[in-house]
């Protein structure tokens, strides 16, 4: 089994992270917050990994993280924007499980920020949004 | 063509009414309330002095100007947007807003005029969406921008905004999809375009050296990735290409 699934899930915390009334995912739910630098320098956007059929329950009942629903992102997006070699390298991903979140998991930044927002555009651009159903 | 902006006049008048939100509520952390009073003048402008305004008011020389015998305004203090007028011609047309507290009838024009500018730290001014046209793809993206409180990216989004609108009046494309803006935990704005199969933004830091511009299609729009620095660059480049593509 691949250690990755092929889907991960973006809670959407802030009422920007949607645009209305399209009802799409906002660049701002996949830029991270640039004022919290990992020991190496590096930048991440905290996702849950849809391991199996509850990750999606599982991720909504955290409404604090989830408050205006969920991004819904393929890895073979990731993949694909890490693959590109015309701009420097700028995300990877990892799997980072909690004691209270088997799911969790980083969308790790890399360098320059002009990259990151870019990268972060286009996971949104390419993401799909659930919607919360409470 | 759309007809995205009443009036070249208008936008500048906007844009200025912005500006005063901005800098008003740095200074005083006051919200806008009342009606606007919005008052035009021509103004002869003076030239390259640095006058003081009777020991009340320094002046820097791109925003001397003067109302009949009457010197005036500091407009560069909220407006950069004077920088675009040719401030060394015989008249440029200036706005100001009524100071609704400090209104002065007795006064003269002119140093009603002069009074606004001294006390703009007290201003209490009304709501700028008053004047923005319904069509207006800016209108949300400017209420978020008139809340700043970083004066340094406001001034530096307005420019942008002021741009972007001079580009999309230009263009020849039809509904054109509103341009949004977002605050950013770091206190970064982000201006967006955003349609269904792309996306151009703008990030506004700080830093000016660190702010940039990005354009992303998916692949019905040859999955482009673009990026570049907007610090000293024209955003012409980037807007033509998302609006090509929109086209």
């Amino acid at each position: 089994m691949n250690q990755y699934p092929d889907i991960c899930l973006r809670g959407l915390r802030k009422e920007d992270d949607v645009i209305t009334p399209q009802n799409v995912v906002n660049t701002t739910a996949f830029i991270p917050d640039f004022r919290i630098q990992r020991t190496d320098g590096s930048y991440e956007t905290s996702i849950n990994w849809k391991d199996d059929e509850f990750a999606i329950s599982f991720t909504m009942q955290r409404r604090n993280q989830s408050q205006y629903g969920l991004a819904a992102l393929e890895r073979v997006i990731l993949d694909e924007e890490r693959s590109w070699t015309s701009i420097p390298k700028t995300i990877e991903y990892e799997r980072k499980p909690d004691p209270e979140n088997k799911y969790h998991g980083n969308i790790v930044f890399i360098g320059n920020k002009k990259y990151i927002r870019m990268i972060a555009a286009a996971l949104a651009l390419k993401s799909k949004f659930i919607p919360r159903e409470d | 063509m759309p007809n995205l902006f009443e009036s070249k006049e208008e936008n500048y008048k906007r844009e200025f009414i912005g500006s005063l939100y901005t800098e008003a509520s740095q200074n005083t952390g006051s919200s806008w309330q009342g009606q606007p009073e919005i008052y035009q003048f021509i103004i002869t402008t003076v030239g390259s002095v640095v006058p003081e305004r009777s020991g009340q008011l320094k002046i820097s020389k791109s925003s001397v100007g003067r109302i009949g015998s009457g010197m005036l305004t500091g407009l560069d203090v909220v407006n950069s947007h004077i920088f675009d007028f040719d401030y060394e011609s015989s008249s440029v047309t200036f706005y100001c807003a009524k100071v609704c507290d400090r209104f002065d009838k007795g006064l003269s024009e002119d140093n009603q005029v002069a009074t606004y500018v001294s006390s703009i730290g007290h201003l209490i001014l009304s709501e700028p969406s008053a004047h923005v046209p319904k069509d207006d793809p800016t209108e949300s993206a400017r209420k978020i921008i008139s809340q700043l409180s970083n004066r340094n990216i406001a001034v530096e989004a307005l420019k942008i905004f002021e741009r972007l609108q001079q580009l999309l009046t230009d263009s020849h494309i039809k509904n054109l999809p509103p341009i949004r803006s977002f605050v950013l935990e770091d206190g970064s704005v982000l201006v967006e375009l955003i349609s269904a199969h792309s996306r151009l933004g703008f990030s506004i830091e700080q830093d000016r050296h660190e702010s940039s511009w990005y354009l992303v299609t998916d692949e019905t729009q040859r999955n482009i990735r673009a990026s570049g620095d907007i610090g000293n660059d024209d955003i012409e480049l980037p807007v033509n290409w998302a609006l090509m593509l929109l086209g």
